[in-house]
């Protein structure tokens, strides 16, 4: 201890120590204080802090990657640092291509979404070319937020939150009140937890994907009313077993054979079972050279080999006329000399199209029609079963299922009156609503008590009693006894005391 | 030692100096750690001093509703009455109040097609009588609730049935009138405030003086009526008597290009400028009394001068613009 006194004192007395230590102290303050300003400044300045994979400091510098802009809701996604709207810098509060006209961008009498015209204005409604906030230059990240931004009720028309054919996504959840169920499109969940689905599958093209209103929707335009998807969890271009032999739920027709009619030129895909494969086609393609087709035409080349290209740069598709609509291709610049129907095999991707019947409700302010669906025509159990595959069975007599097996409710049969169904030809005519599909038992978006019916088609006081309304259109399982008071029925179901206040069916006794 | 410090006039301690630079860290720690958690911004203060231009309203606060249960879902449209804020949060179904600094203090409304109920509370405005009027988009109907939510009964109908309201969206109250814009009906309806029919400005269409979907109305110190139009992307200004005067769509002379995009909330200030919401764009611009852009603020972000679909708007006795962020789930406050 005395000699570190000693030693200090020592230091003390060096020549000029003192200036250096008071320099190095004020030195020392100085900069704590410059640390001090510098850090909360630092920290503070942004002002927000979003979690994820951005810093606070990369508002500004934030690169795209095809990761961001994907998630739904209140996300923290992509954030470019550009505050607006179609351009980059200057001018920025000018949505560039507007006019006056229609919040919808569009021109007066066109729609918003599909059947693009040549002086088309429709896609400044929902996209900004240079500055979106999400993946594919969407206005908003997060495609459940931006459908509702007007299909909620706020433009007058086309509200998803009140009843419709489609039920509605509005119901109370509240199981004492309404016990609401919807089909979930805000894109929580993958498209694999669809019941009936391929509960396992990650592909992020197809089951592992997110579901959403673009599931199925598209709101570019399509084969189909209300404006359902062409190609739905990828079903159209997916080959129906995968590389390992599992199924896929695919309805992609590989290595069709192919048939010529040289009456008109057309060459057209058979399937395996010597059927003819229509139209339309999808036509996207995986990008490289030359480019792979989904609906890929093949040829042999010299060696016997079905090959897609026609030269390094150019495939079969690109030489040949495909009507991809019509779902035939044509030669005309003869390309195909030498080579006979036989040397030319197809992958088909079928698009899905669904018909429907649908009358006309009123008129948008500029003009466009608004309908609402009233029966379907065709292929609509298959758009459903494009995720619940396992469910759209022909029978149950025999366990049915491409991912798992059991019984389940046959679809396509007989309907009763005053039910939603596709049409059938009767005494040979097309009469709407004579067979069942999913949609005559259940709603497309949703359903809760204030759009549910019992078996005598009258609106119902109380919410379901199940766990889940499961999207039914009549209540409990007045589901079932909406049909099954008469038909095929051998047991006897009720006794006289209960008919009187429980009939149903075609011919109810009153 | 003693003798030695005795000497220099600005001698330190150097256990001083080390307390000095400590207690320094620590008051650093301290603003990052309350600026962190709090999601404030300690210095935006002096920076919006420093960098807003004259006339653009400056960021005051966010209010996001009290923490364990009183958070909003979907805050819709924004009034100012009774010394109070009140919120329609339309997916809890609810009408939030605040007092003026943000602060809760109750919330009322519940989800149903009762009287008193509300499946899509929108338009909200108060009368210098200390009620309230609540516009539900479907339940067709105008509620009135007195200053503290208690259930007055339907404004302007006995039963929504009666439809004199189908769609009933935007509400403001100005000298002893009530004005409700109906966004199927395409017309702006004013009431007296006992819920007698006074007058109705125009139809669905797309020339002047027509509307699609109108969602909001302000009317200004002079009687003037401001109407959002919001399919037709566009304001529309009528004089007191229903009467079209012009457009304001952010050009010129309202002839050219809209600046809107599903253009939403509007109110306009003491000195006749005009606020208005464009909810796609995430942004609300301010023009003056004769129509000329003053301030757009905004872009899509949850930062404090960023909205996520913005709204509703309103503008307040003290120049406060308060605007809901739907998605962002909170009101923004501005001082203009």
């Amino acid at each position: 201890m005395k000699s570190m006194v000693k030693y200090f004192n020592k230091t003390r007395q060096i020549k000029g120590g003192n200036k250096v230590k008071k320099f190095s102290l004020v030195m020392a303050l100085a900069m704590a204080i410059m640390l001090t300003i510098g850090v909360s400044a630092a920290l503070a300045a942004p002002g927000d802090y979003q979690p994820g994979t951005q810093t606070t400091s990369d508002k500004y510098t934030t690169t795209l990657d095809s990761t961001m802009g994907n998630s739904d809701s209140t996300s923290y996604g992509l954030r470019n640092g550009l505050s607006n709207a179609n351009q980059t810098g200057t001018g920025e509060e000018v949505n560039d291509g507007s006019t006056a006209g229609d919040v919808i961008k569009n021109v007066t009498g066109q729609r918003t979404h599909g059947e693009y015209q040549n002086d088309t204005n429709s896609c400044a409604s929902c996209h900004q070319t240079h500055t979106a906030s999400g993946k594919n230059l969407l206005f908003k990240n997060g495609t459940y937020n931006t459908c509702t931004a007007c299909h909620d009720g706020t433009l007058g028309f086309y509200n998803v939150f009140q009843g419709s054919n489609a039920g509605t996504f509005g119901g109370n959840p509240d199981k004492a009140v309404g016990n609401a169920s919807v089909h979930m499109a805000t894109g929580v969940m993958t498209v694999a937890a669809a019941p009936g689905g391929n509960r396992t599958s990650t592909d992020s093209n197809t089951w592992g994907k997110e579901f959403n209103c673009a599931s199925c929707h598209s709101p570019h335009g399509s084969y189909s009313d209300r404006l359902l998807h062409y190609n739905p969890n990828g079903v159209g271009n997916t080959a129906p077993t995968d590389a390992t032999g599992n199924p896929t739920g695919g309805k992609k027709i590989v290595n069709a054979t192919i048939a010529y009619d040289s009456a008109t030129g057309k060459y057209t895909a058979v399937d395996a079972s010597g059927n003819t494969v229509a139209g339309p086609f999808l036509y996207g393609y995986t990008y490289g050279k030359p480019k792979l087709y989904w609906s890929q035409i093949r040829v042999k080349d010299a060696t016997g080999v079905f090959t897609h290209k026609y030269s390094a740069s150019e495939s079969w598709n690109d030489v040949l006329k495909v009507n991809y609509r019509g779902g035939y291709f044509t030669d005309p610049d003869g390309v195909l000399a030498g080579k006979t129907a036989a040397d030319i095999q197809m992958d088909v991707a079928p698009a899905t199209v669904v018909k429907m019947n649908a009358a006309q409700i009123g008129t948008t302010p500029n003009n466009v029609a608004i309908t609402s669906v009233t029966s379907y025509k065709s292929g609509v159990s298959g758009f459903c079963a494009a995720c619940h595959t396992d469910y759209n069975s022909t029978s149950a007599q025999s366990e049915s299922g491409t991912f798992s097996k059991a019984f389940r409710h046959k679809i396509v049969q007989g309907l009763k009156t005053g039910m939603i169904g596709e049409e059938k030809l009767v005494n040979g005519v097309a009469t709407p609503n004579q067979t069942m599909v999913c949609l005559s038992c259940h709603y497309a978006h949703g359903t809760d008590k204030s759009t549910m019916l019992d078996a005598r088609d009258t609106a119902v006081t109380a919410p379901d009693v199940n766990a889940s309304s499961a999207l039914k259109r009549y209540t409990n399982m007045a589901v079932c006894w909406k049909c099954h008071t008469d038909s095929k029925a051998e047991q006897l179901k009720n006794n006289d005391s209960l008919w009187n206040q429980k009939d149903a069916g075609t011919a109810p006794i009153n | 030692m003693t003798e030695i410090a005795q000497k220099r006039p600005f001698s330190i301690k150097r256990k001083y100096v080390y307390w000095v630079i400590q207690l320094m860290f620590v008051i650093a720690l301290t603003g990052f750690l309350y600026s962190y958690f709090t999601n404030k911004n300690v210095f935006q203060g002096v920076q919006n001093f420093a960098a807003t231009p004259t006339g653009e309203p400056t960021f005051v606060k966010l209010i996001y509703g009290k923490f364990g249960g009183g958070e909003f879902e979907k805050p819709m449209a924004v009034t100012v009455a009774n010394e109070r804020i009140y919120v329609s949060d339309t997916n809890k179904k609810r009408i939030q109040i605040f007092d003026l600094e943000g602060n809760p203090i109750k919330t009322f409304g519940e989800w149903g097609s009762k009287p008193g109920q509300f499946q899509f509370p929108y338009g909200v405005a108060g009368d210098s009588n200390g009620n309230i009027f609540v516009a539900d988009l479907y339940n067709n109907s105008v509620s009135k609730f007195d200053k503290d939510g208690k259930y007055l009964g339907l404004f302007a109908e006995k039963q929504a049935s009666e439809k004199v309201l189908v769609a009933p969206a935007g509400l403001a109250v100005k000298e002893e009138r009530v004005y409700v814009t109906d966004v199927e009906l395409n017309v702006v309806k004013v009431f007296d405030l006992n819920g007698n029919l006074v007058k109705q400005i125009g139809s669905k269409g797309v020339k002047p003086g027509q509307f699609n979907a109108p969602n909001a109305v302000a009317v200004d110190g002079e009687g003037k009526i401001y109407v959002t139009d919001t399919g037709n992307q566009r304001v529309q200004v009528f004089d007191k008597n229903g009467k079209f005067l012009k457009i304001i769509n952010g050009s010129v002379d309202g002839n050219g290009q809209s600046v809107f995009v599903n253009p939403r909330g509007i109110s306009v200030d003491d000195n006749g400028n005009v606020f208005v919401v464009s909810n796609l764009t995430h942004r609300f611009y301010v023009f003056d009394k004769d129509g000329k852009q003053k301030a757009a603020i905004g872009g899509y972000g949850e930062g404090e001068k960023q909205f996520s679909l913005p709204n509703g708007l309103f503008v307040d006795e003290r120049g406060r613009v308060y605007i809901t962020d739907t998605m962002n789930q909170r009101v923004a406050v501005f001082q203009s």
